[in-house]
């Protein structure tokens, strides 16, 4: 009798308790469209019927009554993640700015992982310079699959690559007898691929990147392999170079004992003229890691950062920063700045080191800020109050 | 009443030596104050027109500053107070000139990027000679810094291969100072009694050199942006510039960090794009800011 009588209470108490909740599911559906939430993949919540352990239904202080903000809400779950965000040296930006759902759908999606769009169509809406037609492509990049070598979130790499150096090609390429006897008996293991492959695709089966130095094409390595591979190895052609390097700033002591060419230069092949990456920037972020670190923390950014070489010369210049055209770099693509802006040069005195003033008095071009135009401060009044403190 | 005058002496001495301890102590710490700005070369208002300042060599018996200008070719006297005394271009031979050190025989030595050759200069004979040194194999060698010791003996820092090297009085290489397997090229040394203390900037360790030609310590510095200046202090403190971050840096002599002041910017006691430090003959320091185009004196 009083067995049956607390059955009877404990099922009125759960009906009590649970009968919101589901009511709560029905509710948000009576005015958001069930269709919209429903694809191949569901998230767990949604399938549930849990819209409240992601949505406050009355108010909130996030948009789309998030209960948190829209990283830390995601990463409460996914601690995998959660994971990488913490130990990765170099993340991918959405998941630094936490825009989770700028890839993935937080509801319902037709797509593995809940991803707006098939891997591909979504990596190349933001990087369209990668999206490229090679006479012969490497098969996950003409699939789309860039997760195959690319860790989405984040990686020890700037590349965000899977695995460093070899072992990533070697995850599906077999080290065989033909590919040793092609690298020269060499081995493989120790090797970096990249450096001579591209990744995504070339001219050729062997993927082997588009510029080649002559004497690798002509396979002569006597040429440069015939003795010392020091600096005179390089100038026994390429001589009239030195001389590019008689600045104040220059980059030729950069490798010690070692030949400094070779630290920017492939001696075998490139993407570009001069033997360079097309992805300037990879080369020059071995030295400079705190100019790009500083850069990714800032908001605002000159466009194409990572091409290095359009403002800076890369060999030498007598100014700080070895800049193309000194203090004059910025009219290389703004001349016409010159005709409305804030007066320059021996007009302009900077009060602070009684210096002419120049562009990037104003303007960080080089690792950004976190005011619009990439300023040194407010433009409001922040920045013009060191010089005019009457302002 | 002896054994209590006995006491009271014994008290009075007591108090004397703690109150020695204490004093000296306190003058330690008064002597480890913060750095103030004391002035700047050249003077705002000297008329004085430097553009690129690269080097500064101090002549510690003359009390002498001497500015190296890389942008105007010439070398710039100051006295001890930081007042002008004289420009000088070596009769136009100078060709952004990077670095130079001073024997006691008043012969100068300047590093020549211009045509990269090694200038002795001898301003009493009005005599100025370019020289082309090299290693023993025939590898030419391309001189970024010159020091010279109490012995009047040359120390030349090598770009090409980043080593510092000593050379003899026909410019032959008798000693060649290079760092470990991951050294990347010293960018830096400095001259400290018989040692030599060097900074590979991009592999950030400081090494000292004894007599020998290997290092006898190796220091690996963490924190830095961008490091290419050193100076010791007479405590064994290391100071390292941060040509990016517009800092001196403060190290103990195992490497541990102490502090660092100073930050990037275009005011005194700001940096832009510094390019040497070193301490003048009352420990005063010394920054040449190669942005904001003058020598920060600073002093404590």
């Amino acid at each position: 009798m009083l067995l049956n009588k607390l059955t009877k209470i404990l099922i009125l108490l759960s009906v009590v308790l649970l009968l919101p909740v589901a009511a709560m599911a029905v509710n948000c559906f009576k005015c958001h469209d069930a269709a919209e939430f429903k694809g191949r993949v569901v998230h767990a919540p949604v399938a549930d019927g849990d819209c409240l352990s992601c949505h406050g239904p009355h108010v909130s202080r996030y948009k789309k009554l998030l209960l948190r903000q829209e990283k830390d809400l995601c990463l409460e779950c996914h601690e995998q993640v959660a994971e990488t965000v913490r130990s990765k040296p170099f993340l991918h930006a959405p998941v630094r700015d936490g825009l989770c759902s700028s890839c993935h759908s937080p509801h319902a999606s037709e797509q593995q992982n809940l991803l707006k769009k098939s891997v591909g169509e979504l990596c190349f809406e933001c990087h369209e310079g990668t999206r490229k037609k090679y006479q012969v492509s490497h098969p996950p990049f003409s699939r789309g699959q860039c997760n195959a070598c690319h860790a989405a979130h984040g990686g020890d790499d700037n590349r965000l690559l899977k695995n460093v150096g070899s072992e990533l090609c070697f995850g599906c390429h077999d080290v065989t007898k033909k590919l040793k006897t092609e690298h020269l008996g060499r081995d493989l293991t120790s090797m970096d691929c990249l450096a001579c492959h591209n990744p995504h695709g070339g001219k050729e089966k062997s993927l082997l990147r588009s510029v080649s130095h002559a004497p690798f094409a002509e396979k002569n390595c006597q040429v440069c392999h015939g003795g010392d591979l020091g600096i005179d190895s390089c100038l026994q052609c390429h001589a009239d170079v030195l001389s590019s390097f008689n600045y104040a700033h220059n980059h030729l002591g950069i490798a010690g004992r070692e030949n400094p060419c070779v630290t920017c230069h492939n001696p075998h092949v490139g993407d570009r003229k001069g033997l360079l990456p097309e992805n300037i920037g990879d080369v020059c972020r071995d030295c400079h890691a705190d100019t790009f670190a500083q850069r990714e923390k800032n908001l605002y950014k000159h466009s194409g950062w990572n091409s290095c070489s359009d403002c800076h010369n890369l060999h030498g210049t007598n100014g700080p920063a070895m800049l193309k055209q000194g203090e004059n770099v910025c009219d290389l693509c703004h001349d016409q700045h010159k005709g409305f802006t804030h007066p320059l040069g021996a007009d302009a005195i900077d009060p602070r080191n009684n210096q002419p003033m120049d562009c990037l008095t104003c303007h960080n071009s080089n690792t950004g800020s976190n005011y619009r135009y990439f300023l040194r401060g407010s433009g409001e009044r922040g920045l013009c109050v060191q010089c005019h403190q009457s302002y | 009443m002896k054994d209590t005058g006995m006491k009271i002496k014994l008290s009075v001495k007591i108090y004397f030596v703690v109150l020695v301890l204490i004093s000296s102590l306190c003058g330690s710490v008064s002597a480890a104050g913060p750095w103030n700005y004391l002035r700047q070369l050249p003077a705002a208002d000297s008329g004085v027109k430097i553009t690129l300042p690269s080097a500064l060599f101090i002549d510690a018996v003359a009390q002498r500053y001497y500015v190296v200008d890389a942008g105007l070719g010439q070398l710039v006297s100051f006295d001890k107070d930081g007042k002008f005394l004289a420009a000088f271009n070596a009769g136009g031979e100078l060709k952004t000139p990077l670095s130079m050190a001073r024997t006691s025989t008043g012969v100068l030595w300047v590093v020549n990027r211009g045509d990269n050759k090694l200038l002795y200069i001898n301003p009493r004979q009005q005599k100025v000679q370019h020289y082309q040194p090299s290693y023993p194999d025939g590898t030419v060698i391309r001189p970024a810094k010159v020091a010279v010791d109490a012995k009047n003996r040359l120390f030349v820092l090598d770009q090409r291969r980043g080593a510092i090297l000593r050379l003899d009085d026909d410019l032959r290489v008798v000693r060649n100072y290079s760092g470990d397997e991951s050294f990347r090229g010293f960018v830096d040394f400095k001259l400290k009694g018989h040692d030599i203390w060097a900074l590979d900037g991009l592999a950030r360790k400081i090494y000292r050199f004894g007599d020998g030609n290997q290092f006898e310590q190796r220091i690996a510095l963490t924190g830095l942006q961008f490091p290419v200046a050193l100076e010791v202090d007479t405590a064994g403190q290391f100071y390292v510039l941060d040509r990016h971050a517009g800092t001196v840096e403060v190290f103990g002599p195992q490497g541990e960090k102490r502090f660092d002041f100073l930050g990037k910017g275009k005011r005194h006691g700001q940096l832009w794009y510094p390019k040497d430090l070193l301490f003048d003959w009352d420990q005063r320091l010394c920054i040449v800011d190669e942005g904001n185009v003058r020598v920060d004196i600073l002093t404590r």
